[in-house]
């Protein structure tokens, strides 16, 4: 079996997942809201918009 | 565009993954520049006050289910591969949204008198109960430089921001978020390379293309364009003429003009260099323009002990149209002296500047004096290494 499932069904056991600032592997993001570039004034988003995905979060800048 | 965007974007096409951008930056709309520059197209989220605290970047995480941290330094085999195929059950998040503070919320509300107040109160628990906690200041300092840049901009918001994001680095020096912050507005001596000096280049391409270039809200300056420098300031040998040596000028007694200084860091250290931004804007109640007929702005700094100046003369480039009310910036930089003991030096110096006033309709030259005050704290003791044995 894959491991990475293994430990996912390991966690399903887990009724609970903790979030972890800063993000850890095998832990889950916090779902933090932050602003939207290029949004409306005041719109924000967690990764919660994205529930379902496999999401490739990438932190840069443009400096 | 990247190469590993070109790789990355055709995966997000097929609708297996999802790009999301997240930056730290105190003006993002440069980077909605960036994005469109390099043609990258995929959400961005803001972190500004750096509420995820990473401590360096680039980073990337995949994430399985809107949460789950699979791998923090994913390689582009690996997310080609196993991730793609890989399906999580639902996870269940603990406490899915927590409640901000009041200050985070206030922030994010771009309420930003308010969340500087309750910045405020979060560095005076912090210098009681943990005061090896940098993120309030770090905070507080965002904080005040968002007020700069907004309608309800206070005197002194910009060197408050200062202020705090020197105090940030003096408790977690090791922060790389917080050092670039400050190095974004600091002397070149601090820099590690030129932060904002590819807009132009971007602006340029993105009209080649027949693109729209996005605005921004807040336009690079000096300090922010300039790259980094290894030497210290040396005084400049040519010999500049003072304006006004006499002080013959007439005085702006109505306050036609208003000067602010910021100094960057602050507290300076003793020995360093430091970058000092100078504002000029013009009396809107007066409602006061710049004569561009008459004769460029023109500042003059005098020489002191304590410090260097590379130059003591300058004078604004003159726009095309007769009259104009855009506000006037001169960025420069100075030496400090060292000194085993803190104290502080001034730099004495004044402006000399054509305006006319809207409602009488006159037309004058008026000199400003200014002093810009530079705290400092000792210089660094140099360590003495240890001989091996």
């Amino acid at each position: 079996m894959n491991p990475r499932l293994a430990l996912a069904s390991s966690l399903l056991v887990l009724p609970l997942m903790a979030q972890q600032i800063p993000p850890k592997k095998d832990k889950s993001f916090p779902l933090l809201r932050f602003p939207v570039l290029g949004g409306k004034a005041g719109e924000t988003k967690t990764l919660g918009d994205w529930k379902g995905k496999n999401v490739l979060l990438i932190q840069f800048a443009s400096w | 565009m990247p190469g590993w965007y070109q790789d990355l974007k055709a995966l997000q096409a097929s609708g297996k993954i999802q790009i999301v951008g997240l930056i730290q930056e105190q003006h993002p709309e440069r980077c909605k520049l960036f994005m469109e520059w390099k043609k990258l197209d995929f959400p961005i989220l803001v972190d500004s006050l750096n509420r995820l605290e990473v401590t360096a970047i680039p980073k990337m995480w995949a994430l399985a289910d809107q949460s789950l941290v699979i791998e923090t330094r994913p390689k582009m085999e690996w997310i080609r591969g196993e991730f793609l195929e890989l399906a999580y059950p639902a996870m269940i998040i603990e406490n899915p949204e927590p409640k901000e503070s009041r200050a985070v919320q206030a922030y994010l509300d771009q309420e930003w008198s308010k969340a500087i107040d309750s910045f405020s109160l979060d560095c005076n628990a912090a210098s009681v109960k943990d005061p090896k906690d940098g993120r309030p200041y770090f905070r507080l300092g965002c904080a005040y430089r968002a007020r700069h840049d907004s309608k309800d901009r206070q005197p002194g918001d910009f060197q408050r921001a200062i202020d705090m994001w020197t105090q940030a680095i003096r408790i977690d020096p090791g922060n790389y978020i917080y050092q670039r912050r400050l190095q974004q507005y600091g002397p070149r001596l601090m820099k590690p390379y030129p932060f904002y000096d590819w807009i132009d280049d971007a602006r340029r391409d993105i009209e080649k293309r027949g693109d729209k270039v996005p605005p921004l809200l807040v336009e690079p300056r000096g300090a922010e364009l300039a790259g980094p420098s290894r030497k210290p300031i040396e005084a400049s040998t040519v010999k500049e003429e003072n304006p006004d040596p006499e002080g013959k000028m007439p005085f702006d007694s109505l306050g036609y003009v208003k000067i602010e200084s910021v100094v960057a860091p602050y507290p300076a250290r003793a020995g360093a260099t430091v970058a000092v931004h100078m504002d000029l804007r013009l009396n809107k109640k007066l409602g006061t323009t710049w004569d561009n007929e008459g004769g460029p702005l023109q500042i003059w700094l005098a020489k002191g002990d304590g410090y260097t100046l590379a130059k003591q003369l300058w004078k604004s480039p003159l726009p095309h149209q007769p009259g104009s009310a855009e506000n006037r910036v001169y960025d420069f930089e100075v030496g400090l002296a060292t000194s085993k003991e803190a104290g502080k030096t001034k730099i004495a110096g004044f402006a000399v500047y054509f305006v006319c006033e809207k409602k009488s309709g006159v037309c004058t030259f008026a000199r400003q004096n200014f002093s810009i005050e530079i705290l400092f704290v000792k210089a660094r003791e140099k360590t003495q290494r240890r001989r091996r044995r």
